[in-house]
């Protein structure tokens, strides 16, 4: 199963719907997930705390940003 | 956590506290069934359905039973002022309550006294209350239709059924009574506004409209503005900015509508079903 | 002295002197009474209409009955008669304000919806049933709309019989209307 989650070029809510289902199906683990605008980037931090996982670390090049994050 | 209140037609319901639950058509809150034809459940099934497609926690409904004499809304009101701050929420919608001035200030400021401020929504009963107390300044977003932004215009009126007529003619000129509504300060911080077109407001400038896909029969149908309210509260309790939450409710709510396929005569529920495949749908940047 | 009535009493000192339009308003405990008594007076003639109470009377859902200071005693022995307790009659000369008197109606083809103020009522043309209530913002339009929805103009309780606020009296003037139309 890809851990990987790309979101960019999709509009909200899709972002965060994706990035929840994905959570949903790990559970646990590491997660990658991919999106192009600021906005987007705000409210996946968000989903992704707010089903208990946690955001390590956020990388930002040429208006995209690559979010990681982790549930042990 | 999202907390709803409002009130719901059964004048022998009393105070009914506790987290809601929707599984087919059927919206259930502390194990008491309460019909989904319009207003406060309406808007409570709605969130629910939002909250479910987020993976967020279902709506926690603070409910008074009334039919219009105001004691269910007055037990409401009263409870409100002596437990709101026991809570442990982030958005906070009041719906169908019976406007009271002296009540609402009563809960505004037990609001304003808690530590962590969540984001306050007002529609209905309760917005026309917020606004008659020239608090309406004091709330993250109101949810009026077109004839309650003419109220909001209207800094003499306390109640909608007396909004000048001069003004409900100004209809077509919405700027113009979004311009007055916060010139008197009789508009919460943002706003948004149901109508032929949504409109979204922020600091009295219409920031977003969405005007597609048109459903005609939307306008005629109960519960319709309740459930865009609902999702409303419900996107902004999972994080989304107020901005993107009116968005999104006011484009689902119109997909919602067009994937029901309903006449004027067609039922809430047959719109609320639709909400999470209408959340799906992928649709090109807003403009 | 409850406040209502300590406020009844500075208005009645203000306008003693000044009232020179022979207008007086009826003050009742709650807003389904001044629906009910409006009804019962304009049965048997009374020169009555609703208004909005002036600033100090209001707490947030209110109605008051204007009417002919030269016949306070007829209206008084009408209510009587029916049960109406009014709280309180006050002379009055200063703008009262009007309830909504602007009708919004819109054709759906087989279906009519007509707008009074912040309600709606829609009917089927052809049947004349009542299809949907939608709007308002008091607790007795969701109420209204349980009893009304799904019944033909004529077999539905009005809503002046059963509501209670001024949504419910908005509702009452838009189905007012709609039968004219229909």
């Amino acid at each position: 199963m890809s851990n990987i989650v790309d979101a960019r070029g999709l509009s909200c809510p899709q972002p965060v719907l994706l990035t929840v289902e994905k959570i949903k199906q790990l559970k646990a683990g590491k997660l990658e997930i991919l999106v192009d605008t600021e906005s987007a980037l705000e409210n996946v931090k968000r989903a992704v705390v707010d089903n208990n996982w946690t955001v390590d670390v956020v990388n930002a090049v040429d208006g995209e940003y690559n979010i990681q994050a982790s549930k042990a | 956590m999202l907390i709803i209140v409002g009130t719901v037609p059964d004048p022998n319901l009393g105070l009914l506290i506790g987290k809601s639950a929707l599984k087919s058509r059927c919206l259930t809150v502390e194990k008491t069934d309460i019909p989904i034809q319009r207003g406060t459940p309406a808007l409570i099934a709605s969130a629910c359905k939002v909250c479910e497609v987020f993976g967020a926690e279902q709506p926690l409904a603070i409910l008074a039973g009334d039919i219009g004499l105001g004691h269910g809304s007055r037990e409401l009101y009263a409870y409100l002022t002596e437990h709101i701050r026991e809570y442990l929420f982030s958005t906070i919608v009041f719906h169908y309550l019976q406007p009271d001035v002296d009540w609402h200030c009563r809960v505004l400021f037990a609001l304003q006294e808690m530590q962590q401020q969540p984001t306050l929504i007002a529609d209905a009963g309760f917005m026309y209350a917020a606004k008659m107390s020239g608090y309406a300044g004091e709330y993250d977003l109101f949810t009026p239709d077109i004839g309650e932004l003419a109220f909001l215009a209207d800094e003499n009126a306390p109640h909608p059924f007396y909004t000048r007529g001069f003004i409900l003619h100004e209809q077509n000129k919405v700027q113009d009574l979004i311009s007055r509504a916060y010139q008197h300060k009789n508009a919460a911080r943002n706003l948004l506004i149901k109508g032929a077109t949504d409109l979204i407001v922020s600091g009295g400038e219409i920031i977003k409209q969405v005007n597609e896909p048109v459903v005609e029969a939307l306008e005629a149908m109960g519960g319709t503005g309740d459930t865009v309210t609902g999702m409303t509260a419900a996107l902004i309790s999972s994080g989304l900015g107020i901005t993107e939450a009116c968005t999104l409710a006011a484009r689902t709510n119109r997909l919602a509508g067009k994937l029901a396929n309903p006449t004027p005569a067609s039922q809430v529920t047959d719109i609320i079903e639709q909400i999470p495949t209408a959340l799906r749908i992928k649709n090109r940047q807003d403009t | 002295m409850r406040l209502i009535g300590r406020v009844i009493q500075n208005l009645k000192r203000r306008f003693r002197k000044s009232s020179h339009h022979g207008l007086g308003l009826l003050v009742f405990e709650n807003t389904s009474e001044v629906i009910r008594a409006e009804q019962i007076l304009k049965k048997e003639g009374c020169d009555v209409s609703v208004k909005g109470p002036p600033p100090e009377l209001r707490k947030g859902c209110d109605l008051v009955i204007e009417f002919q200071l030269v016949e306070e005693l007829r209206v008084r022995c009408v209510l009587q008669k029916q049960g109406a307790s009014i709280l309180d009659v006050v002379p009055l000369n200063s703008e009262l304000l009007q309830p909504v008197d602007i009708f919004q109606t819109r054709d759906f083809g087989d279906y009519l919806m007509v707008r009074a103020a912040n309600m709606k009522i829609t009917v089927d043309k052809q049947s004349t049933m009542i299809v949907n209530i939608s709007g308002g913002g008091c607790p007795d339009v969701p109420y209204l709309a349980q009893e009304m929805v799904g019944k033909k103009l004529q077999d539905a309780p009005t809503p002046r019989d059963i509501g209670h606020t001024l949504c419910g009296y908005a509702l009452q003037l838009a189905y007012e209307e709609i039968q004219q139309q229909c």
